[in-house]
C-alpha cells in the first residue's frame, strides 16, 4: 500500500502505528534504564605486591554492581588455572609459592557474571579484571641477568598505552642493610598500592590505566622532599616511566615537583601518598588555602582561576553557580565548590574527593 | 570491603571502556537486540584488518631522543650525553601547566617536532605553611620522539613568555652514531613492554595468557584463535564461541593503540 498518498487522519493504520510507537517507547525506556542499571565491575589484586619465589600470595577479587544485582559468580584464575569460584564479594584465594615463575610474570584474572532483575526484566552482564606481577627474589631484582633494574609490581595494561609509575625507596630505609631496606619498602609499597590506592573510590576498578613498578636502587632524601632519585634512574629507565614516587621513613614535609616526581612517607597511613599521587598522576590542584602553586588543568579542573569559569562549570553541569566561592585569595584568587575536608585539602584515605576532583578523575580515566 | 549490595553501589559507576556492560539477553527486546547487532556490526567493520588499528609494528615502541638537564645557579645545563633509545615515547603530558617546550630542529633551523612538558620548576608542597617559590635546582630528563634528521634539540622554559631557548643541545654526534649503529636498547624499556614477535602476530605475554584460556574453553588451537584475530581484528572474538568473559579477556589483552 502506498501510504504516502493518503493523509494521516484517513489512514486506518495510523492509529495502529501510533499505538505500536507508544508501545515501543514504553518498552524502550524501561529497558534502556535497565541497561544502565546493569553496571558491574570487578577488581583483582595480589598481596604481597612484590612477591618472592618462596612467598604465598593472597589474591582478592572484589565486585561492585548496581542495586539490581540478584546473584553473581566470581571466578578467579591464577597462572592460567581456575583456582576459586565464589558467589559473593570479596573472593579470596591464597596460592603459591610460585618458584617456577621466578624472574617471570605471574598472571591472574577474575571474571564475574552477574544476574540482574528490575522493571520486569532479567538479564546478565560480565566484567573482567586482568593483573600481573613479576616474581623476584632476595634483593628484588628481576631478570637481573638481562640488566633489568625494576620489578613490575602491579601491571594492568600494556605499558605503551598506559601511565607507568616507578617507585623507589629513600636510602633512609637502608639503616641496617640494603636487603632489609628493600624488604621494608616492599611491605610499605604493598600497603600504599593495595590498601590505599586500589581501595580508594574512583580509583577502584581502574588500575588497568596505571602500571606500578619498583626500582631496586635507592634515592636520597637528605635534603627533604621530594628527594633525589638514584643517579642512574633516568638513563636506566629510558622514557617509559611517566611519574616517579619516592617512599621514605623520616618524617618531613612531602611535595610533588613538576607533576613528575613526588614523595610520601612509606611507613605511615596515607598522609601525603594519596594527595601527592593525585597531584603527580591526575594533575589535581590543592584545595586548601595556603602557600602552594595553584593551577587549572585544561580538562575538568578541580579548582578555577576565575569566578566566571567556576560558575559556567556549575551551570553547564546543572548545579548552583552560587556554590562557587573564593577559597583562597593567593595568586590573584582561586575558586572552587569544595567544602569540608577533601583528599586535595588534607589527603587521608577517609577524606572524600571533592565533586570537581571526582569529575577530573573520571575525565582522566576516560582519556588515559 | 566492597559488598556487591552496598548502598553506594546504587549510583552505578559510569559505564566503562573495555568493560562488558551490556546484558546478554532480554525477553522481548528484539529492537534493542537489533540495535545492538547493528552496533556490533559497525564495531566489527571498524575492526576489519584493513583498518590497521590492531596491527602492531615493532617500531611502534618508538625511537626517542633523551637528554638529562639540570637547572642550577639560574641557568639550564646539559647533564649527560644525549641518547637515542628504543623506548616508549612519553605519553603523559597533553595539556601542560605553564608549559615548557622541547623542539627538534633540522640544519635549516626548521622545526621537525615539538613536545611540551609541565613547568619543571613548579613544586606543590604538602604543608601550606611553607613559603612557596619556584625550584632553584632541578634535574630532569627530556625525551622526544625522533623525527627526521635533527641537528639540534632546544629546550625553552616558560616558552609562552620567552623567545630564546633556555638550552640548545647539539645532536650531530649522536645522530652520526645513530646512522651507524641504530638506537640503543635499554633492558628496562623492553621489559616494560615486551617486543613483538611479528607484525601481525602479537606475542605479548598477556595475550598468550588469554589465548591459552580461550583455547581451553573453545577447543580451538591458539594458532587458530590468533589467525582469526589477525583476520578480523578484536571483533573476531565473536566468531569463536567463547564466553563473554573470555571474549572480554582477549579484548583487554590485545595491544590496541589509542
Amino acid at each position: 500500500m502506498n501510504v504516502s498518498s493518503q493523509t494521516p487522519s484517513k489512514n486506518p493504520m495510523a492509529g495502529t502505528r501510533r499505538h505500536r510507537l507508544f508501545g515501543l517507547i514504553r518498552l524502550l525506556v524501561p529497558s534502556l534504564l535497565f541497561f544502565v542499571g546493569c553496571g558491574l565491575e570487578v577488581q583483582m589484586k595480589h598481596e604481597p605486591l612484590l612477591a618472592r619465589s618462596n612467598d604465598t600470595v593472597v589474591f582478592r577479587a572484589e565486585t561492585e554492581a548496581s542495586e539490581y544485582l540478584t546473584s553473581q559468580v566470581i571466578r578467579m584464575y591464577v597462572d592460567g588455572s581456575l583456582v576459586k569460584t565464589c558467589s559473593s564479594s570479596p573472593c579470596v584465594y591464597t596460592g603459591g609459592p610460585y618458584a617456577h615463575l621466578e624472574d617471570e610474570w605471574l598472571m591472574y584474572h577474575a571474571e564475574v557474571e552477574g544476574q540482574f532483575e528490575a522493571l520486569a526484566f532479567t538479564g546478565s552482564n560480565v566484567a573482567v579484571s586482568v593483573g600481573a606481577t613479576g616474581i623476584s627474589d632476595i634483593d628484588r631484582t628481576w631478570r637481573a641477568a638481562s640488566g633489568v633494574t625494576h620489578v613490575p609490581a602491579r601491571w594492568g595494561a600494556h605499558s605503551s598505552v598506559t601511565t607507568n609509575v616507578l617507585f623507589q625507596r629513600s636510602d633512609d630505609y637502608n639503616t641496617t642493610s640494603a636487603a632489609n631496606g628493600i624488604a621494608l619498602f616492599a611491605d610499605d609499597l604493598s600497603t600504599k598500592i593495595n590498601d590505599i590506592l586500589m581501595d580508594k573510590e574512583e580509583i577502584w576498578g581502574r588500575m588497568h590505566d596505571i602500571n606500578i613498578y619498583a626500582y631496586r636502587r635507592s634515592a636520597t632524601t637528605d635534603s627533604g622532599c621530594p628527594g633525589t632519585p638514584h643517579s642512574l634512574t633516568l638513563s636506566e629507565t629510558g622514557s617509559f616511566v611517566d611519574d616517579n614516587g619516592i617512599l621514605h621513613i623520616d618524617n618531613f614535609t612531602d611535595c610533588t615537583d613538576s607533576f613528575n616526581l613526588f614523595s610520601a612517607e612509606g611507613s605511615t597511613n596515607t598522609q601525603a601518598f594519596l594527595h601527592e599521587f593525585s597531584h603527580a598522576i591526575f594533575e589535581l590542584g590543592d584545595e586548601y588555602d595556603g602557600q602552594t602553586y595553584y593551577f587549572e588543568a585544561d580538562d575538568e579542573p578541580n579548582i578555577f582561576d576565575l569566578e566566571n569559569t567556576c560558575r559556567v562549570e556549575q551551570v553547564t553541569k546543572g548545579r548552583e553557580p552560587d556554590d562557587c566561592y573564593e577559597f583562597t585569595t593567593r595568586q590573584t584568587g582561586w575558586w572552587g565548590t569544595h567544602t569540608g575536608t577533601t583528599v586535595m585539602k588534607a589527603g587521608m584515605k577517609n577524606d572524600p574527593w571533592s565533586l570537581e576532583s571526582v569529575e577530573r578523575l573520571r575525565w582522566w580515566f576516560r582519556n588515559h | 570491603m566492597k559488598s556487591s549490595y552496598s548502598p553506594r553501589n546504587k549510583s552505578v559507576r559510569s559505564l566503562r571502556k573495555r568493560r562488558g556492560l551490556w546484558p546478554l539477553s532480554f525477553r522481548g527486546l528484539s529492537v534493542i537486540a537489533l540495535s545492538w547487532l547493528l552496533i556490533q556490526g559497525q564495531a566489527a567493520a571498524q575492526d576489519a584488518p584493513n583498518s590497521s588499528s590492531h596491527e602492531i609494528h615493532p617500531e611502534s615502541l618508538g625511537t626517542v631522543i633523551t637528554v638529562e638537564i639540570v637547572y642550577e645557579n639560574g641557568e639550564w645545563k646539559q647533564r649527560e650525553d644525549v641518547q637515542i633509545i628504543y623506548c616508549r615515547p612519553p605519553l603523559k603530558t597533553r595539556n601542560p601547566v605553564n608549559a615548557s617546550k622541547i623542539e627538534l630542529l633540522d640544519d635549516g633551523g626548521n622545526t621537525l617536532s615539538t613536545a611540551f612538558i609541565h613547568d619543571p620548576r613548579v613544586t606543590l608542597p604538602e604543608d601550606p605553611r611553607v613559603p612557596w617559590a619556584r625550584l632553584d635546582a632541578v634535574h630532569i630528563g627530556l625525551a622526544i620522539p625522533l623525527t627526521g634528521n635533527p641537528v639540534e634539540l632546544t629546550f625553552t622554559e616558560e616558552f609562552e613568555t620567552r623567545a630564546a631557548p633556555s638550552l640548545t643541545v647539539d645532536l650531530t654526534a649522536v645522530m652520526n652514531d645513530f646512522a651507524l649503529n641504530g638506537a640503543k636498547h635499554i633492558p628496562n624499556c623492553e621489559q616494560a613492554d615486551p617486543p613483538f614477535a611479528s607484525i601481525r602476530e602479537q606475542n605479548l605475554f598477556i595475550l598468550r595468557y588469554a589465548l591459552e584460556r580461550a583455547s581451553d574453553e573453545s577447543d580451538l588451537p591458539e594458532s587458530e584463535i590468533l589467525r582469526i584475530l589477525n583476520k578480523y581484528g578484536p571483533g573476531g572474538v565473536k566468531k569463536m564461541g567463547l564466553s563473554r568473559a573470555t571474549e572480554e579477556l582477549i579484548r583487554q589483552s590485545l595491544f590496541q593503540r589509542r
